[in-house]
């Protein structure tokens, strides 16, 4: 089984809470098991929960905080975090803006290939976590968005 | 995209009068008059006589999409190409179609960038008329995470191009530079807009000097760029080179989507100039050591004083240009 099918089927569990899947086909057997918190799975990420009371936490999951109300814009891919187009030009945005669909928000390099990140829905930028030129892993959060309209 | 009749009739440079042009192509002969009118305009040097009618003298310097159709049979990338005389810049232009819908394998090919786009905001040198900046669309059915490995299969085309065309021998430095001696043929500049889990679609610009001369650089690249012309000696076939990187590229992206990076890495290897060379590496995680190679996920291997560690990105310069032990 590929490498990159593994992935997947790892983000599926954490997506949906899974503890365990077993999984095979005509040339490959593969087992994943993950450990949960509890009896419940963690939410999805960009989800907003509840935590639950005395939970553990890990500072990864500090790092995933989001604020309620608030939505996340995350990494697609590991690479480098660009928050401009040019070491000498401005920023794609900053906290305080009002982005509409579509809008490029920011870089993420991997193997000289540029990613936009791009606005799904309208919002006010609250925040941009990494710093320009930082190293992101896939799932980082990149935004936190407020809503608008 | 379709020859013009009238040209590939002319095609052998034999003379050949209007009267026969009509009667063979079926049409009439002041159809056949507009098709030499439509053709001189577009570069090719045609000689009439009265009583001898016309000759193809000379094809055409510019880079028309009917000339690239020549020297490529596209298998998965049969997309329209898009030709400019000037453009800001192709993959700025190949975005803009690839957002109106253009299908996969549109390619867009320019004579000229006033823009040229590298890397965070650097400019590629483009003057007209000398050299390739094209920018081909892809939809792959792949995951975002996926798509960089693209990066790694263009310059595989264009090694594979660059071999094939002229015998030369070129090195990719990781990811994607293709070098001729040591100094930079070709920029590759990928772009790709996605959704979380799901391509929309992906850029691929890829700039290669074919017949500038030193003096068509600016001073400061001089020393550190070349070109295909200036490493054999003779000017290049522009169309000829564009349909064999087209080509190259089409077969290794099919390889790519059958069998996943792992079945472009022996290719890329075959080309790579980095292995057993010592190498730093910033704008990434910093780190120095000897490159060992690549990975089926196209990361750079480099041994450091830690143990064996994964480059993603970042800018790799070399540290020495002799082989570590």
């Amino acid at each position: 089984m590929e490498h990159e099918e593994i992935r997947r089927l790892a983000r599926l569990m954490e997506e949906l809470g899974l503890a365990e899947l077993e999984l095979e086909d005509e040339t490959s057997r593969v087992k994943l098991v993950r450990a949960v918190a509890g009896a419940a799975g963690r939410p999805a990420p960009g989800a907003i929960a509840p935590r639950e009371a005395g939970g553990g936490s890990d500072p990864a999951d500090a790092e995933d905080e989001i604020p309620p109300g608030l939505g996340a814009i995350r990494s697609p891919m590991v690479g480098t975090f660009w928050r401009a187009p040019s070491p000498d030009a401005p920023p794609f945005v900053s906290p305080g803006d009002v982005v509409e669909p579509g809008a490029v928000l920011g870089l993420v390099e991997a193997m000289k290939t540029m990613n936009e990140v791009v606005a799904e829905t309208s919002g006010r930028i609250v925040s941009v976590r990494p710093e320009n030129g930082a190293p992101v892993e896939y799932g980082t959060v990149l935004f936190l968005v407020e809503p608008v309209g | 995209m379709t020859r013009d009749p009238v040209l590939s009739a002319l095609a052998g440079g034999d003379w050949r009068s209007g009267e026969a042009l009509a009667a063979d192509l079926g049409v009439t002969r002041a159809a056949v008059w507009k098709s030499i009118e439509r053709l001189r305009r577009d570069g090719y040097e045609i000689e009439a006589e009265a009583g001898r009618g016309y000759r193809l003298v000379r094809a055409t310097e510019r880079l028309l999409p009917a000339e690239i159709a020549r020297h490529f049979r596209p298998r998965r990338l049969a997309g329209a190409i898009v030709h400019r005389d000037e453009v800001d810049s192709t993959n700025r232009l190949a975005i803009e179609l690839a957002r109106e819908g253009a299908p996969e394998g549109t390619a867009v090919v320019a004579e000229r960038q006033t823009a040229g786009r590298g890397r965070l905001g650097r400019t590629w040198e483009s003057p007209a008329r000398l050299n390739l900046y094209l920018s081909v669309i892809l939809r792959p059915e792949l995951s975002p995470v996926e798509v960089p490995r693209l990066t790694l299969a263009a310059a595989v085309a264009v090694a594979d191009a660059i071999a094939a065309t002229t015998g030369l021998r070129p090195e990719i430095k990781w990811p994607n530079d293709v070098l001729l001696g040591g100094r930079k043929a070709c920029g590759i500049l990928t772009e790709l807009e996605a959704e979380a889990e799901r391509v929309r679609f992906v850029v691929v610009g890829i700039g290669v000097n074919l017949n500038a001369l030193p003096d068509d650089f600016p001073p400061e690249l001089r020393a550190k760029a070349t070109s295909l012309a200036m490493e054999i000696g003779r000017p290049v076939d522009r169309a000829a080179f564009a349909g064999a990187l087209l080509g190259a590229l089409d077969e290794v992206y099919g390889e790519m989507l059958r069998g996943g990076f792992a079945a472009v890495r022996e290719r890329y290897e075959a080309w790579h100039g980095l292995p057993g060379r010592v190498v730093s590496v910033e704008g990434g995680p910093r780190l120095e050591g000897v490159v060992r190679g690549i990975d089926d996920e196209g990361a750079l291997l480099v041994e450091t004083a830690d143990g064996v560690r994964r480059v993603l990105s970042g800018e790799v310069t070399l540290r020495s240009t002799y082989p570590a032990s």
